[in-house]
């Protein structure tokens, strides 16, 4: 167990590093340098450009940028926003907690929901509403999230004004208990349009697992003991989750894409929405902060889905 | 190859109305006639799929729009298989560290987001011509066809032919020209339609921010950004090119899927 996991956590350092190194070069592969098109404006005297230039260290050698940059990562340190006129990690850590809080809820409802759909059309996987649902499943997730974020969501609550359209809370709305129940209504929207689609996905492979799991020996065997339906149904379950817990992390990166563009179209003050405004501003250390951040999110999510598996199948414990 | 037909031929259809877009098309995809008095109409039999904020025809533009969606995806699939494949080859036949350290390099690649990463390349390099795009797209999405062509180069080099075609003295390049490469087809083929399925909506969402495809001219994302803010009253921006997006991905995913079974069956 303890060799498992230390093995994992060695691996995600490595990802972390090439993820890192990969935005660097990046950046690095652009003209110029954060301030090229600031900077290179007639007008702006050319011994101030190359004194900003100097004090922000874009005029050292790629190695040692490369190295600074590598060392600011590691204390939290993610370089200065041109743009915002901030450290990037300030920026980064205002907008963080509400990106964390649209993406745990979608992940919790949509896994649930995934999981429990994908289950059943397993176990009941002769009846005719049960395959009408899993083709309806491979539509669902054929259509880009930002696609359902217009239609599915913003469409019926401009005509039907259920829900907020836009934000987090309502200005100057109510605080304390009040308040809550404000955010998760701002909430509603985004969180289900994520989670929709990646219910289609995880119900998907789940009803696979389900079905390949249902024919297995032991739960004939659990069966001709006479095993309570339900009970052989949870053992099933149980078993058939292993392969969905490992989709979660694989899916994860693209549910950030798909959160980047819902952020955009719900204005939630997230993560994706202050990327997009970084992007047209050309702020590109900001940008890296949050790929490297997001990337830093997915490697540890993933850590998380690889320990649940070993949580779900006590074999795998043992063996790397 | 009969369960592989219709959505094959659904992916044929999309294409050849793509390519004869010119001739499909009843207006000019950028002519605004009359940007006061025809803009946002709703569908009519002149304008089926309806009129943008520019008076200009969506069907016109939702069809060469296909175009450019397309064939940056398109692009985009034969950069993500060229290297893939040369990465996912590299690994297995190396094999030892230099497969380890390629097999980490393709993880730890996955574990970033892919819109974010185009999001960085746009940030740096600013607003990128179609072509570009369509090679950036291609270089961030090889890594799922790296592992699909590895795990099937193992398979391949594992199996009696090629050990047999080995134990003969057949030199190594033929042996990978004549006994590996053609049983790769079917893994080609399956990644390519993942990596097609995958590039569309990365194309509408970018150009969806305004980052991808640039107006005027249309591509299936861009459209559907004219709808911002008035959805309610112009659905058909909406609606129109998502189905083109929706189709071609689902023809692609049930492509996908069918063509893994079959691979899966004739083993």
């Amino acid at each position: 167990m303890i060799r498992v996991l230390r093995s994992r956590l060695l691996q995600a350092t490595a990802v972390v590093l090439v993820v890192v190194t990969t935005c660097f070069a990046l950046i690095r592969l652009a003209p110029g340098d954060p301030f090229f098109a600031a900077l290179e404006e007639p007008g702006v005297p050319p011994e101030s450009a190359a004194l900003l230039r100097e004090q922000f260290g874009y005029d050292r050698p790629l190695t040692d940028q490369y190295l600074r940059f590598l060392g600011g990562v590691v204390r939290g340190d993610l370089g200065w926003s041109h743009s915002r006129g901030r450290p990037v990690s300030a920026v980064l850590r205002e907008v963080l907690p509400n990106t964390a809080l649209l993406m745990a809820s979608a992940l919790l409802l949509g896994l649930v929901g995934g999981v429990l759909l994908g289950a059943w059309q397993g176990w009941r996987a002769e009846s005719r509403l049960a395959a009408a649902t899993d083709r309806l499943a491979l539509v669902v997730l054929s259509i880009p999230e930002f696609v359902v974020a217009l239609l599915l969501a913003l469409g019926p609550a401009l005509a039907w004004g259920l829900f907020p359209i836009g934000g987090m809370r309502t200005e100057f709305g109510p605080r304390g208990l009040a308040g809550i129940v404000d955010v998760l209504h701002h909430l509603a929207l985004p969180a289900f349009t994520l989670a929709l689609v990646l219910a289609a996905i995880v119900a998907r492979h789940q009803r696979a697992a389900m079905r390949a799991v249902r024919d297995a020996e032991f739960v004939r065997a659990s069966r001709a003991r006479g095993t309570r339906e339900r009970t052989i149904a949870r053992h099933a379950l149980r078993n058939a989750l292993v392969p969905v817990l490992t989709l979660t992390g694989v899916i994860l990166p693209s549910l950030l894409g798909g959160a980047v563009l819902v952020e955009r179209i719900f204005a939630w003050p997230g993560m994706g929405r202050t990327m997009v405004d970084a992007v047209l501003g050309r702020d590109y250390p900001l940008v890296a902060g949050g790929v490297i951040v997001s990337s830093i999110g997915v490697v540890v999510a993933t850590l998380i889905a690889d320990l649940a598996v070993l949580w779900a199948d006590p074999r795998l414990r043992t063996r790397l | 190859m009969r369960r592989v037909r219709w959505p094959l031929l659904v992916l044929v259809a999309l294409a050849a109305a793509a390519v004869a877009a010119p001739w499909l098309a009843p207006f000019d995809p950028n002519a605004q006639p009359d940007p006061i008095g025809l803009a946002l109409q709703a569908p009519t039999w002149a304008h089926p799929f309806g009129t943008d904020p520019y008076s200009r025809d969506v069907l016109s533009r939702v069809l060469f729009g296909a175009r450019a969606s397309l064939g940056i995806a398109l692009l985009a699939v034969v950069v993500a298989l060229s290297v893939g494949s040369a990465v996912g080859a590299a690994a297995a036949l190396a094999g030892r560290w230099v497969d380890a350290a390629l097999m980490r390099l393709t993880d730890s690649v996955l574990a970033i987001p892919r819109l974010l990463l185009l999001l960085l390349v746009v940030a740096g390099a600013g607003p990128l011509s179609p072509p570009l795009l369509a090679l950036i797209l291609g270089a961030t999405g090889w890594m799922t066809t790296a592992r699909l062509v590895r795990q099937e180069t193992r398979r391949l080099l594992a199996t009696d032919h090629v050990q047999g075609a080995r134990a003969l003295g057949v030199p190594a390049r033929r042996l990978w020209r004549r006994h590996v490469l053609p049983g790769l087809a079917p893994t080609l083929a399956t990644a390519a339609t993942i990596a097609f399925a995958a590039a569309i909506p990365l194309e509408a969402g970018l150009s969806f921010l305004g980052l991808g495809v640039r107006p005027p001219s249309p591509s299936w994302g861009n459209i559907i950004l004219e709808a911002e803010g008035r959805i309610l009253h112009a659905w058909w921006l909406v609606v129109f090119p998502t189905l083109g997006i929706v189709v071609a991905v689902l023809a692609a995913n049930v492509l996908a899927e069918r063509l893994g079974a079959d691979e899966a069956r004739t083993r």
